[in-house]
């Protein structure tokens, strides 16, 4: 046969090959095509891809429930909570998503899904810090990217995922499951061979350097705040369209706050918080505070015990589904453990009181903290 | 327009080969040229259009000077003034704001020149045009066709990053009636040299950037590196660059080849070299070939004294490295090969003193091949930090000023291996583990591949790959596989059609991210 000839059926047999074998092991869940344990039941490869591939799989599901934020929401709130069965429900949280866009992609999903019917929306400290605040030119969502999935289908990038989710089977590796949560397996991995101290070094480090190299502030003038303006435009769609929207700041370990303390945020911090309590008295809504020092926040890091997990968080920065679902509990009352707070101007003074309180109160074993990790 | 892009692929190139074969089958020769010259003119301008006035210029200008030139017999004073005029827009667009930056350093002036684009492939079309006029004035050449000329200096496939061709060399391959007529033994060579350089350039040398690029930045940044990391991207760089330029080289030889045309080999596994003058004798063959000839020889090459002849070649290498770039980590770059060889001619006539006759021995000749490649990665770290402070901080790094480190997730793994590293004062840092595992899996395979494999002008040697007539060749060359690798030939075989057709379509895989090629931006 010819040598041209042939040159082209074997690229056009290597072509659908490599196409075939993308779409049935899916390494970033995109299209969830039949998953076979051991296989390519565990998307390892996704967890890096959501800003791509949560898009999609929003308009692929539609969901009656949507789930938005950073990494914090992706991780610690869990889909299989008793309030969401018998609902579809999606897990929308990004890691490191700019705030206009999470807020762009919630805005696109109330106005272009018409299943969605309840929102929690989580609110993070960090992403309302600017440079410069008080530069206000009204806010235009748009959501960046156009989707095209063929891209993934042929792609290198795709077949070495593909090959490397198969191998990566048994191994602890972060995924994100169907309903778009991340599965974060390797904090395991890390505590049963380094222990737990890399993870509190590496993210208060990080944290200490973000903070301390920008001098970021929330308002200049003590009221305004561009996130806080966007976050109105999505509430004033949600209610527009008669959905629930529901709003809570992420809790945080100890180590964390007082890291933002020792960088100068700590006024900031209350600042913020000041802000979303006039907030929700303008809007009538209730924005929960999970941010406080409580049982759950001051919870032991026990450096003796290097390879055992923490009961709530992973690190300072990430808490577990199982706090995750304490507060989830408290969003919908289901039951109280004290660890969530209604922001509003009437119960701002007290919070703020409580705040400082608690962060002179554990200072001491703060610092004790800080000298055992030689921070 | 890029060789690795979907409107390259798909549209540019397929639409030229159908229309120059169509026209050539029914009209002929001359507009079949005209066709690839107006084909060769789009691409070019397809980056940005008012790049052509200076490139269609020039070629005006040049063609009408060397006919003078050829008119004139041996006026020296035309030929100086188009040299002269060339190496001026060269010298307005590539160096001048260099040159008055430095001004103003010196003399604390504040001259500002302004901004001037940097018209893509001036030092290529500029030099190709050069040697076409001295050709002329020394009798080897004469064009009489304007169209040919015009196709001899854009004819896409080497317009933009070479190889810089001679005019005697493409001359009677456009005159060849045989050149017009659709060929499918060329095709298929065209076609399959095409597929491995496209995926040495966007499998291997993309592949690999993404390790090498964050080192440099860093290291530009100002941030301390350790021994580890600065090593890891120094490596990482030398072979994003081997396998580009390698790539490049290819895919031009096969488009070209795709046409019946045969273009000169410009990439002949350099890493192989085990001394400095064999690996330029390897890597950008064209270029080393041009400075020789124009720049090397004329100043006198080594026929007045060994004093003369190692200044000689250090001015040329200086001026090398200065036609890579305007920036004095260019100038540092070629500094320091003009220097490598300038040693390496001192070594020799040492080792001849001393009588030493090993030098084809095998443990000779891997100690040549270390000192050789270590020498030229140091040369790259200048030649890709863009500033000399980020050289010289990747270098100290890579000497082990800033410390010797390993992530902690690999090595928390190391069991008793840990006390035999804290021995040598081996620390843990906080970096990725996953990252640094797979830089040193890219950088052991592509040293394996530049080392162990043949290249495309041994794989394509029976059938003709370049003009040159080099084919698995270890001359001053380590070659650790040549045994098993020797008798890897192309044939139109169903096995090279499957090996090819696969490296093609995982070229083609990678169109979403398309990257430019290293080379372009001299």
């Amino acid at each position: 046969m010819n040598y041209l000839l042939r040159f082209v059926i074997f690229g056009a047999i290597t072509l659908a090959s490599i196409g075939s074998f993308n779409w049935l092991v899916d390494p970033y869940g995109l299209y969830w095509s039949p998953t076979i344990h051991g296989f390519n039941a565990k998307k390892t490869e996704s967890s890096e891809r959501g800003r791509q591939t949560k898009g999609y799989r929003l308009t692929a599901i539609r969901p009656q429930v949507l789930i938005m934020g950073n990494s914090r929401v992706e991780m610690g709130l869990s889909t299989e909570h008793p309030t969401f069965s018998n609902r579809r429900v999606y897990n929308s949280g990004i890691p490191g998503l700019s705030l206009d866009q999470q807020y762009a992609r919630t805005i696109e999903q109330i106005n272009q899904n018409p299943e969605l019917k309840e929102v929690y929306l989580s609110l993070d400290f960090l992403d309302f810090l600017y440079m410069d605040p008080s530069v206000d030119d009204g806010w235009h969502p748009s959501v960046a990217g156009e989707f095209r999935a063929i891209n993934f289908i042929f792609s290198l990038d795709t077949l070495t995922n593909s090959v490397s989710t198969i191998i990566n089977q048994q191994k602890l590796a972060n995924y994100i499951d169907r309903h778009g949560v991340h599965i974060p397996e390797s904090y395991q991995a890390i505590l049963s061979t380094e222990g737990i101290r890399p993870l509190f070094t590496q993210k208060l480090g990080s944290i200490s350097h973000q903070l301390s190299n920008r001098p970021l502030k929330i308002s200049a003038d003590g009221k305004h705040n561009q996130g806080i303006a966007m976050l109105q435009y999505v509430i004033d769609a949600a209610n527009a369209k008669n959905i629930t929207i529901h709003l809570f700041t992420n809790p945080y370990h100890y180590s964390y706050l007082h890291t933002l303390k020792d960088a100068g945020y700590w006024q900031k911090f209350i600042e913020w918080k000041i802000l979303l309590a006039h907030l929700a008295n303008k809007n009538h809504l209730i924005i929960t505070d999970f941010s406080g020092f409580n049982k759950y926040s001051l919870e032991n890091v026990d450096l003796q015990q290097p390879h055992k997990a923490m009961n709530w968080f992973w690190e300072p920065a990430h808490y577990r589904a199982e706090l995750g679902d304490l507060m989830l509990d408290e969003l919908n009352e289901l039951a109280q453990h004290g660890i969530g707070r209604k922001l509003s101007e009437e119960s701002i003074a007290n919070i703020i009181t409580e705040d400082n309180q608690n962060v002179t109160k554990s200072m001491e074993r703060w610092q004790k903290l800080k000298q055992a990790l030689l921070l | 327009m890029l060789f690795n892009s979907v409107e390259f692929l798909f549209y540019f190139l397929p639409l030229t080969l159908i229309l120059f074969f169509t026209i050539a089958a029914r009209y002929g020769k001359e507009p079949a040229i005209a066709l690839l010259v107006i084909a060769s003119l789009f691409f070019y301008g397809w980056w940005n259009p008012i790049y052509l006035i200076l490139l269609v210029g020039s070629m005006f200008f040049n063609y009408f000077l060397g006919q003078a030139i050829s008119d004139s017999r041996h006026n020296r004073i035309l030929l100086t003034f188009g040299v002269i005029t060339n190496l001026g827009f060269l010298a307005y667009y590539k160096y001048a704001g260099f040159f008055v930056t430095n001004i103003n350093v010196l003399f604390d002036t504040s001259w500002n020149f302004g901004h001037v684009f940097l018209p893509l492939a001036i030092s290529f079309f500029t030099f190709q045009q050069i040697a076409y006029l001295v050709d002329s004035y020394k009798g080897i050449t004469r064009e009489y066709s304007f169209l040919h000329y015009l196709l001899f200096v854009s004819f896409f496939p080497q317009l933009i990053a070479g190889p810089i061709v001679h005019h005697k060399e493409m001359l009677p391959q456009f005159s060849g009636a045989g050149t017009y007529r659709f060929n499918a033994r060329h095709f298929s060579i065209g076609l399959s040299i095409f597929a491995i350089g496209l995926f040495k350039k966007t499998v291997l040398a993309d592949g690999i950037a993404e390790y090498a690029n964050p080192i440099f930045t860093a290291a530009d940044g100002g941030q301390t590196l350790d021994f580890f990391t600065a090593w890891g991207g120094a490596l990482c760089y030398t072979f994003q660059l081997y396998f580009d330029f390698s790539g490049y080289s290819d895919m031009a030889i096969g488009l070209a080849r795709m046409f019946g045309i045969v273009l000169p080999l410009n990439f002949y596994s350099p890493y192989k070299a085990a001394n400095i003058s064999e690996f330029w004798r390897r890597w950008h063959m064209t270029l080393s070939r041009f400075l020789r000839d124009y720049i090397y020889i004329p100043l006198g090459g080594n026929r007045k004294g060994i004093v003369h002849r190692y200044k000689n070649l250090f001015i040329t290498m200086l001026l090398g490295g200065l036609w890579h770039g305007a920036g004095w980590n260019f100038i540092i770059w070629g500094a320091l090969h003009g220097g490598y060889l300038t040693l390496h001619q001192l070594w020799l006539r040492l080792l001849d003193m001393l009588g030493f006759s090993g030098r084809q021995s095998s443990a000779y000749k891997a100690f040549a091949w270390l000192v050789t490649f270590i020498s030229v990665v140091i040369g790259w770290v200048f030649f890709r930090a863009t500033t000399f402070e980020g050289a010289v901080n990747l270098l100290q790094s890579m000497l082990g000023f800033n410390g010797l480190s390993l992530p902690n997730a690999i090595y928390a793994r190391l069991g008793s291996i840990e006390a035999v590293l804290q021995f040598f004062n081996i620390t843990s840092n906080t970096q990725g583990g996953a990252a640094f595992v797979s830089t040193w899996c890219w950088i052991l395979l592509l040293t394996t591949v530049s080392l162990c494999l043949p290249t495309t002008q041994d794989i394509f040697s029976r059938v003709t790959n370049s003009l040159d007539n080099k084919s698995f060749d270890t001359t001053d060359a380590v070659w650790p596989a040549f045994a098993v690798t020797k008798r890897w030939v192309w044939s139109p075989t169903s096995r090279w059609a499957l090996l090819c057709a696969m490296a093609f379509v995982l070229g083609l895989i990678t169109l979403g991210q398309v990257s430019e090629f290293l080379y372009f931006q001299f």
